[in-house]
């Protein structure tokens, strides 16, 4: 076994994988053959990279996937587990687009056929030959954090740019809306997610001092109103919890008949904050008002 | 150790009201009111389109529901920005559903700032009440009365500008008025204002520039006092805005016409998890034989004072 530290081994994969950014992709559960595809790296992005191709290649639905490696001296090989999802950001695009790239789309940048495709690393095993002898490690990559809430929910007026330039996609400050929304930031793109103060559990139980199964009826409520008029154009329900608070052996019966209930409904798509961002950038280019 | 004597005389001591706004009337015995089709209670909704400035001016005092954190508050300035994105259409829809006309009190920065907004209110069949400025915009006796005339003016200027419409009626911040403020919306040709809560019909008011209503839009039906306030629950208001419309409805067979006011906050009852328990409500009241849906102007006409 190798003796090198989890940061050592995933520098040494950086590494490798810049000097030689050709991997095979497949995505995982589908009966299919994984293919040969290069990969474009950031040097700034410890949880992502991605791959220009069309949108019929095989895995342009994109999902759960496996990225495998060879570097090109056969002394570090690696299996990458991850999800891709069509980059949606323009400016990502632009930023990796090059002479090379462009030969492979006979409209250049404005092909329609053109797929930006992102891969978010989730773990890696990376494997090294050491003197004919193999190491194995298992190596989690860690995720770029994408999203921010301010503590106590302060700014100061150059805070949302800030986070824009720091790479990060959308922040939780802004409660003006049921639906995500685009921030105008100086630099990068941000998108407003709506994070909501009035069904907190910290709201529920000591601003309109709710019982637990008050509590649990007004999430319901809420649930039910967001759902019906999701119907006409998707609407974001955030449930912000105290674990101090909800976790309390009289709160956490109800809440969880409240997960059921919703969990049961048919209506609901339970995602994360970055899920529901990647989704509505790629439907709105971001430019929806 | 007796009482100064001084405490005891007073010159005005009289049966009646100590200033000269208006005569005094016993509640009871006024000649009773007929509401339109002999409805026995006239339900005046009066929604608030407030806009708060970022910076709040605390001159003469800081209006409720203004900023409270370190600058800049995202935080409380999004959540009202939220009444009039999202929650003011749900509340709109839920009196368009059962074809009633209302009343909106808007800033004047609103109709300014949200034009769309003050188009759907004027194309519903709505009115449009002046409600200053912006949030800001508030008023007491500290405020000199030439830059109180200039609040009003151009609180008119603006939703005039927005509406295409002179407002007939007024709502100052948090109802607060000046000693000056009757006469100078008097002044101003304003038919009736808002801010009086001393009674639960319109009363005609006389100052020294002219004839002004007050329409009593009582502030504890309403949903900032009851959900706000005293934090009861949307079902618990529904309740009570039943039990107020059942007794007016009773009171009114033996004294004529009644009227219940529903003052209504955007980013309060509009919430994703109060609407259908409004909608609901709002849907029982319209079910009410006698009642009837009216904006301030219809009330102040019908009323014949």
């Amino acid at each position: 076994m190798s003796n090198k530290s989890p940061a050592e081994i995933r520098d040494a994969m950086w590494k490798a994988m810049a000097a030689s950014p050709y991997v095979m992709l497949g995505l995982t559960g589908k009966h299919q053959h994984a293919e040969p595809m290069y990969a474009v790296l950031d040097e700034d992005a410890h949880s992502e990279f991605w791959f220009y191709t069309k949108r019929d290649n095989r895995a342009a639905e994109g999902g759960p996937a496996m990225v495998q490696f060879v570097a090109k001296g056969h002394d570090l090989f690696a299996c990458i587990a991850g999800t891709l999802t069509e980059e949606s950001d323009p400016a990502i695009i632009d930023k990796y687009w090059s002479k090379q790239v462009e030969a492979w789309y006979e409209q250049g940048r404005q092909d329609p056929s053109l797929l930006m495709l992102r891969f978010d690393l989730d773990d890696a095993e990376v494997w090294e030959t050491d003197q004919s002898l193999l190491g194995k490690l298992k190596m989690f990559t860690g995720q770029t954090i994408k999203g921010w809430l301010a503590p106590a929910l302060t700014h100061t007026p150059r805070t949302l740019d800030l986070i824009a330039e720091y790479g990060m996609t959308y922040t939780c400050d802004l409660y003006h809306d049921d639906q995500p929304a685009p921030v105008q930031v100086k630099s990068g793109r941000l998108v407003s997610m709506p994070y909501s103060i009035e069904v907190n559990d910290h709201y529920g139980f000591f601003v309109y001092n709710m019982s637990p199964r008050d509590y649990a009826d007004t999430l319901i409520r809420q649930y039910e109103r967001l759902a019906r008029e999701g119907e006409r154009s998707g609407t974001v329900m955030c449930i912000p919890l105290h674990s101090y608070l909800i976790g309390q052996p009289h709160r956490i019966g109800p809440f969880e008949e409240v997960l059921r209930h919703i969990a049961a409904d048919g209506r609901a798509w339970i995602a994360r904050a970055g899920e529901i961002v990647d989704a509505y950038r790629a439907q709105t280019q971001g430019t929806a008002i | 150790m007796s009482l100064d004597p001084s405490y005891l005389t007073y010159p005005r001591r009289a049966q009646g009201m100590d200033h000269d706004l208006y005569a005094w009337s016993h509640f009871f015995e006024r000649p009773p009111i007929v509401w339109p089709d002999g409805k026995s209670v006239a339900i005046w909704p009066v929604i608030s389109l407030e806009w708060f400035p970022i910076l709040p001016a605390d001159r003469p005092f800081r209006a409720p529901g203004h900023m409270q954190t370190a600058y800049p508050d995202y935080r409380h300035y999004t959540a009202r920005e939220y009444g009039t994105r999202v929650g003011f259409y749900r509340l709109l829809d839920a009196f368009e559903k059962v074809g009633a006309r209302i009343s909106v009190a808007c800033n004047g920065a609103v109709a300014e700032r949200y034009p769309q907004l003050v188009a759907d209110i004027v194309a519903g069949g709505h009115e449009i009440i002046a409600h200053s400025t912006d949030m800001n915009g508030t008023i007491d006796s500290s405020l000199a009365e030439d830059e109180e005339r200039l609040v009003i003016a151009r609180s008119l200027a603006m939703i005039e500008q927005a509406s295409g419409q002179r407002p007939r009626g007024w709502l100052s911040i948090a109802r607060s008025q000046s000693f000056a403020t009757p006469r100078l919306l008097a002044e101003a040709s304003l038919s009736y204002m808002c801010d009086w809560v001393h009674d639960e019909l319109p009363v005609r008011f006389d100052t020294p520039a002219g004839g002004i209503v007050n329409m009593p839009l009582n502030h504890e039906l309403s949903d900032r006092q009851i959900i706000n306030v005293q934090q009861q629950s949307v079902d618990s208001y529904a309740v009570q805005m039943q039990d107020a419309y059942r007794w007016l409805a009773e009171e009114a067979q033996s004294h004529g016409g009644r009227m219940m006011p529903m003052h209504l906050t955007p980013y309060i009852m509009g919430l994703p998890y109060r609407m259908d328990a409004f909608d609901a409500l709002v849907q029982w009241l319209a079910e009410q034989p006698g009642a009837w849906f009216a904006t301030g102007s219809q009330i102040v006409e019908q009323s014949g004072i």
